[in-house]
């Protein structure tokens, strides 16, 4: 008996041992990765979406980390280098075994690591939105698709409250997401009884800086009234697209620009005075009138001034970035219902997590690994912000397929199980019901 | 926003005359209402007093800068240079009051209120529907020519016949040639909806008359068969005096654009010269491959965007003077980094073009991560002074910007500097010298260090200059340089080297051939117009580049390293 119980004491020891063991496996930091451009063209865009993740992860630690453990960020540059993009999310995942990752921008540099995540078995969260046709396992897209941003943004436009606008302008510069979007808009326009002899299209190559002519073609389809521009010119052409268009005096009354790549962030490096009065079509604006929000922006100036990044204070805040917030802290909500963070659980947890985002209430979508979420389009201020000016009724779910393109009306977005994994005989997780 | 701040000058001096406590100051109160039907009442009241005090809360109401304190309704500024930001990421702003125009202090009596304890009033876009009209009729007595402009045009549009006595009276009013005319076709435009034919048919004609561009597709719409094949034009009179006004314009129109295609030439071309000439110095002059240079143009450009937060801070009341200070400071700025690059690298590398070009090359790249890393990685935002923004109407539907005059202008005073310095100075003889023969220079007593210094310092100078005056323009960030580096390096490649007058006729080749291609291709190809120029440009150049390797003027006789 003795020397049972002289065992079990041994066998009680070990185990605490073990657990004990186990425990300060678990006590180690979480490595998530960051892989956003710091150097190079992109940085302009991509910076501020590694310190809003920073920011996050502080907040995250401070509030108790993910499962008892604290997060680490692992950070490395791709440099706007699309290979590069390839090379450090294979070293993140093989070499720093990250959990998850956060990163991208441009589309190009998502499909350079697309097929990493997806042979490495990893999660990336995608903050921007872009063209859509794509749908990954691997991928969440927190940004919008077309059709939760774009496509309302014209449903505006010809809706009374827009104006009626009955001539559409869709000028881009010339790449994936232009030549797309505007394929989309194209046929959506035609479906809505725009005939094609009022829809012009243009495009001009990257870094155009002289936009005289294409101002005064605009101006000679705006004569008359009732022309909106949609613009998806893309980052440094906008300066000198929106002051010819001031300089040769057209006005946000007469002829509306509604831009997809223009958010506060770009604001402040730019000149507003020409561009007050123009549209943008978002899902958050930083002047949304809510206390989660006040206290979002609020903690994002002091992190900027704190860490003494450039701009301090005078940092603002952005749909991007705040779907990067949105990203991180749903992937939280997932491994905490997970109870773990390997990678094929968190996947089916992520799905259909509710969050009470910066702007309001989003989920991700049970099957199609998009964000739900409102479209809002604001006018732009002289100060940089935007006011609202209408906004979806509900949340708009993503069409990562869209309807509009020919090849992609059959396809079907759908990663629930048993998509998502063979090996087991039922789904894993519940969705969330809404908090 | 200049507008604004008139009015509100305006609302101060008819504010000293004491406000009878009436109907209008109720209105203005009951705007920021939570009751829908007080609020509408109060647009109503508004709509029908049509108090030219209005215009700035109403203004602030669809701007979206109305905001409660209190009980009290304010204005927050729209301008981000007049808040404040604390280090904890509160932002404080200074305020006015929406009736008086005068500073209103917040609850603790400080300038400075807190904007998160503000509630701003929000408008409903039926609303904001309600407020568009009454806001037009009364832009039409703003101090600003533009908003008096537009408010005509978009009565125009709208075509509300009851619109025409408020239209007539103020151009009888209206001192300003272009405003007066944009009126007058307003006029015109509603009239052709007037259910007499005879109105409708002076109107048509009228319309002709003034070449009222805008009224084009109202005009053709009244003359095109339906699927019935009748006109909505039911006169016939009115049908062949629509014709004759349409015909009127469009000829009119053709008139236009070749003036503005000639100015789009002009523009783009001057643009090319300035960006050009730097590096026609440096690499026409040096050989030197500056691979930097177009870094060094965006170090002037970053000069401008220092001189002007200076004067935000030092000078806010002379703010629109910081672009005179910084062209010189720019010059200074990218001249002293070019001899600084000078003196520590190239002067090792003379005569190995390779290796300069990547030294060079590397220079850009470090340029580019010390800006990033000294201003942010984000762009600047550089505003024009008000004497370069809007533009100059020269005839109807053709408005030339300031900001493109002055670029034109700037960039010949530019070149006939250096002309002067060049072949009318001692020390553009000694660097001709060097050009030419830099060892007999060196033999006859040329200090040809220093003259490489200093020319390279000059190449540099006139970079910064170029990156300055295309701060007006164009986006200021870290990748400025990469937008322009590729035009430079073709302008002085097609000039040739060691030729201002290459550079010169070069930049006006180009820029011609770009914007006439542009144009001719955008007509018959409208999706690719701006790209294909862009690929015919580079075409025809390299083609050009074959016939004459030297370029446009070659340096003739026995040349050095020839």
């Amino acid at each position: 008996m003795k020397l049972l119980k002289g065992f079990g004491a041994a066998v009680a020891l070990a185990l605490l041992a073990s657990s004990g063991w186990a425990g300060e496996q678990d006590k180690e930091p979480i490595k998530v990765g960051i892989l956003h451009s710091l150097s190079g063209t992109m940085a302009i865009s991509e910076v501020s979406l590694r310190d809003v993740t920073l920011m996050a992860i502080d907040e995250i630690n401070a509030t108790g980390g993910v499962l008892g453990r604290k997060v680490e960020a692992v950070i490395v540059d791709p440099a706007s280098n699309w290979p590069l993009f390839a090379e450090k999310a294979k070293q993140l995942l093989v070499q720093d075994k990250v959990s998850v990752v956060f990163g991208c921008w441009t589309s190009v540099s998502r499909k350079s690591v697309l097929p990493v995540f997806e042979k490495e078995n990893g999660i990336l969260f995608y903050p921007v939105q872009y063209e859509g046709e794509e749908c990954s396992r691997s991928v969440f897209y927190t940004g919008a698709a077309v059709n939760q941003q774009a496509g309302p943004a014209v449903d505006y436009l010809l809706s009374k409250e827009g104006g009626g606008k009955k001539k559409f302008y869709l000028l881009g510069t010339d790449y994936v997401y232009p030549r797309t979007t505007n394929k989309i808009l194209r046929q959506q326009l035609i479906a809505n009884g725009i005939p094609e002899t009022s829809i012009e299209e243009e495009y001009t190559p990257f870094g155009h800086q002289d936009y005289q002519t294409i101002v005064r073609k605009i101006k000679a389809f705006a004569a008359g009234g009732g022309a909106a521009v949609v613009s998806t010119i893309n980052g440094d052409s906008n300066v000198p697209f929106y002051k010819e268009f001031a300089n040769q005096g057209l006005t946000s009354e007469k002829c509306p620009v509604v831009a997809f790549s223009v958010a506060e962030d770009e604001l402040r490096g730019m000149d507003t005075s020409s561009l007050v009065g123009h549209l943008a079509a978002w899902n958050y604006f930083q002047s949304i009138d809510a206390p989660q929000n006040k206290t979002f922006v609020k903690a994002f100036k002091a992190y900027c001034e704190k860490n003494s990044l450039p701009g301090g204070a005078k940092r603002v805040t952005d749909d991007p970035m705040k779907t990067a917030y949105v990203g991180i802290n749903i992937w939280r909500q997932a491994c905490e219902q997970a109870g773990t963070t390997n990678v094929d659980a968190v996947r089916q947890a992520i799905a259909g997590q509710h969050f009470l985002a910066p702007g309001g209430w989003v989920q991700m979508d049970e099957k199609n690994h998009h964000l739900k979420k409102p479209v809002i389009i604001g006018e732009i201020l002289a100060d940089g912000q935007f006011q609202e000016v209408w906004r979806t009724k509900g949340l708009v779910r993503a069409e990562p397929w869209s309807k509009f393109v020919k090849d992609s009306k059959e396809k079907i977005s759908d990663w629930t199980w048993p998509n998502i994994t063979g090996n087991e005989t039922k789904a894993k997780f519940e969705v969330p019901a809404h908090p | 926003m200049r507008h604004l701040a008139q009015c509100l000058a305006l609302i101060c001096t008819l504010a000293q005359t004491p406000p009878p406590a009436d109907e209008f100051t109720k209105a203005v109160t009951d705007l920021a209402s939570r009751d829908r039907k007080a609020q509408d009442a109060a647009i109503e009241t508004l709509g029908r007093l049509r108090d030219p005090r209005a215009l700035v809360p109403l203004t602030a109401l669809r701007q979206g800068n109305l905001y409660r304190m209190g009980e009290r309704l304010v204005l927050v500024p729209i301008e981000k240079e007049k808040k404040v930001f604390l280090k904890d990421g509160t932002e404080l702003v200074p305020l006015t009051d929406a009736l008086t125009g005068k500073p209103a202090p917040g609850p603790d009596g400080k300038p400075l209120v807190d904007l998160s304890t503000l509630k701003r009033v929000v408008a409903t876009n039926a609303l904001k529907q309600k407020i568009a009209p009454i806001l037009s009729s009364l832009s039409l007595a703003s101090p600003d020519p533009d908003a008096r402009k537009s408010a005509a045009g978009r009565m125009g549009e709208d075509r509300a016949p009851e619109s025409i006595p408020f239209l007539e009276a103020a151009m009888a009013g209206e001192k300003d040639r272009w405003v007066r005319l944009a009126m007058d076709e307003a006029i015109q435009m509603i009239q052709l909806t007037n259910a007499d034919a005879g109105i409708r048919e002076k109107a048509a004609t009228h319309l002709g008359d003034i070449k009222g561009s805008n009224a084009v597709p109202q005009l053709r719409a009244m003359v095109t068969a339906g699927p019935d094949g009748k006109t909505p034009e039911t006169s016939k009179a009115v049908v062949d005096a629509v014709r004759a006004a349409v015909k009127d314009i469009e000829s009119h129109e053709a008139l236009t654009q070749t003036v503005s295609t000639t100015f789009e030439v002009l523009s783009l071309s001057s643009v090319l010269m300035m960006i050009a000439l730097g590096l026609a110095i440096t690499f026409g002059v040096m050989g030197v491959i500056n691979m930097a240079h177009g870094e060094i143009l965006m170090i002037g450009a970053y000069a401008a965007y220092t001189v002007q937060g200076l004067f935000q801070s030092l000078f806010p009341n002379h703010y629109d003077w910081y672009f005179v200070v910084a062209i010189p400071v720019s010059f200074l700025a990218s001249a002293a980094m070019g001899m600084l690059i000078e003196r520590t690298l190239l002067q090792r590398l003379y005569g190995r073009p390779l290796e300069s070009m990547l030294a060079t090359w590397g220079i850009s790249l470090m340029l580019q991560q010390l800006v990033r890393s000294f201003y942010g990685a984000a762009n600047v935002d550089i505003k024009s002074p008000s004497y370069l923004t809007g533009g100059l109407q020269i005839m109807s539907g053709l408005t030339l910007s300031y900001n493109r005059i002055f670029i034109f202008a700037f960039s010949f005073l530019c070149l006939l500097g250096l002309y002067l310095l060049l072949y009318r100075s001692p020390v553009g003889l000694r660097i001709r010298a060097v050009v030419q023969n830099r060892s007999m220079s060196a033999c006859l007593g040329v200090a040809t260090g220093r003259v490489d210094a200093l020319t390279f310092a000059l190449g540099a100078g006139v970079a910064g200059m170029a990156g300055c005056a295309l701060s007006q323009l164009g986006t200021v960030g870290p990748g400025l340089g990469q937008t322009y580096i590729v035009d430079a390096f073709m302008v002085v490649v097609l000039g040739g080297v060691g030729k201002l007058m290459g550079t010169v006729v070069a930049a006006f080749g180009i820029g011609g051939v770009n914007k006439v291609l542009e144009s001719m291709i955008g007509s018959a190809l409208p999706k690719w117009g701006p790209i294909l120029s862009k690929v015919a440009v580079l075409a025809l150049l390299i083609l050009f580049l074959q016939k004459k390797p030297s370029g446009l003027f070659a340096i003739k006789g026995r040349h050095a390293d020839a």
